[in-house]
């Protein structure tokens, strides 16, 4: 059987130690019996041209083709309740693909159990934040949790579960 | 009008991925989309359209199979990228957006905020000339009020220009290969 290949979906190469941090990643995913697909080295500068920007999206797009597995690192990210943008994206991608779906999270609380702000339940028992405004029923929006399988923990967790389902208890 | 797979000419039907369901203002709002998609010749359709989703035993499995099927129905997307609770879209619609972007079908995004990240106003902090927010994640400079892999998809500064996109790509087609673009009445 070929090695799975990985694709890693997540805000983790926006942090300040991200190239040491992806070595890492990679060799975790090897302990695992896995390949993780690397991005363009480009994706981890700060600065660049849009037409740049759009280059590499392209050649991220040709990796979720190629890979059989996405990891998802789909914490909340500059938001309440919401993970990183890209993680919505590439999982919808890889979903029209076929891909197998995973999302790994710190915390399996509701959206509306983690939101810091006021909530209440209306009448039609319907969870609903200060302004009114709706919950999510889980931990991640339904798309996602419909999807992927949800796993709480680190990446590691996650590639653990994903080798299992891949090799299928073989080793 | 648009050329579908089998060459048939057609209007487009288009998937409004949104947050709307979520706002008091959902009726109003989708009732505007799809009076806009009509002037561009496109149908608008709303994932919460069709037979409704019964309560019962895998309630929410059935909702995402319902707006599913829906998706696959559907020959392009119109997103509404708007921030959601935060800095971010909602996740829902960029997974709804990203299906299309992922099967290469027409995939438009609408958003009305700062035209790149830095603009955004998140809480930064700057070290050795780069910046990063309050968690230390960078806020990257390139020139897209998204990150990366939202690049890949066209974003329009509201729904009618997002509109207004799709009908002059489909346009394009249709007149390279050979028939009248469509006419806009307003």
């Amino acid at each position: 059987m070929n090695k799975g290949k990985v694709y890693l979906s997540g805000p983790d190469r926006l942090l300040k130690d991200r190239v040491e941090r992806f070595v890492g990643y990679e060799k975790l995913c090897e302990k695992y019996d896995l390949i993780l697909l690397k991005y363009p080295e480009e994706l981890f500068k700060f600065s660049d041209t849009l037409e740049n920007n759009r280059k590499i999206a392209e050649e991220r797009i040709r990796l979720i083709k190629e890979c059989d597995i996405v990891i998802a690192n789909a914490m909340d990210f500059r938001s309440y309740v919401e993970p990183y943008s890209e993680v919505g994206l590439e999982l919808g991608i890889a979903f029209s693909l076929g891909k197998k779906l995973y999302c790994y999270v710190p915390d399996l609380r509701t959206c509306a159990e983690r939101y810091p702000g006021t909530t209440h339940v209306k009448e039609n028992g319907k969870t609903v934040d200060e302004n009114g405004i709706g919950f999510e029923p889980g931990p991640l929006n339904v798309m996602l949790e419909q999807s992927s399988k949800l796993i709480k923990g680190d990446l590691e967790d996650a590639l653990k579960v994903a080798h299992d389902d891949y090799y299928g208890g073989e080793d | 009008m648009f050329i579908d797979k089998e060459g048939k000419i057609r209007k487009p039907i288009a998937y409004l991925a949104d947050f709307e369901m979520f706002l008091p203002t959902c009726d109003e709002t989708v009732a505007y989309w799809k009076k806009t998609c009509e002037k561009y010749g496109i149908i608008g359709l709303f994932p919460g359209e069709g037979d409704p989703v019964l309560p019962g035993d895998d309630f929410w499995r059935r909702v995402f199979e319902h707006d599913v099927n829906w998706m696959k129905y559907c020959d392009m997307c119109l997103a509404q990228l708007d921030d959601w609770r935060g800095h971010e879209p909602d996740s829902g619609t960029l997974f709804e957006l990203g299906y299309y972007v992922g099967l290469g079908l027409p995939a438009y995004g609408f958003y009305s905020g700062p035209k790149t990240l830095l603009e955004r106003k998140i809480e930064r902090k700057e070290e050795d000339g780069v910046i990063y927010d309050l968690n230390g994640y960078m806020i990257e400079d390139k020139g897209s009020a998204f990150d990366n892999i939202l690049t890949s998809v066209k974003i329009a500064d509201s729904f009618e220009e997002a509109c207004r996109m799709a009908r002059r790509d489909f346009d394009e087609e249709l007149i390279k290969a050979g028939h009248e673009p469509f006419k806009i009445v307003d």
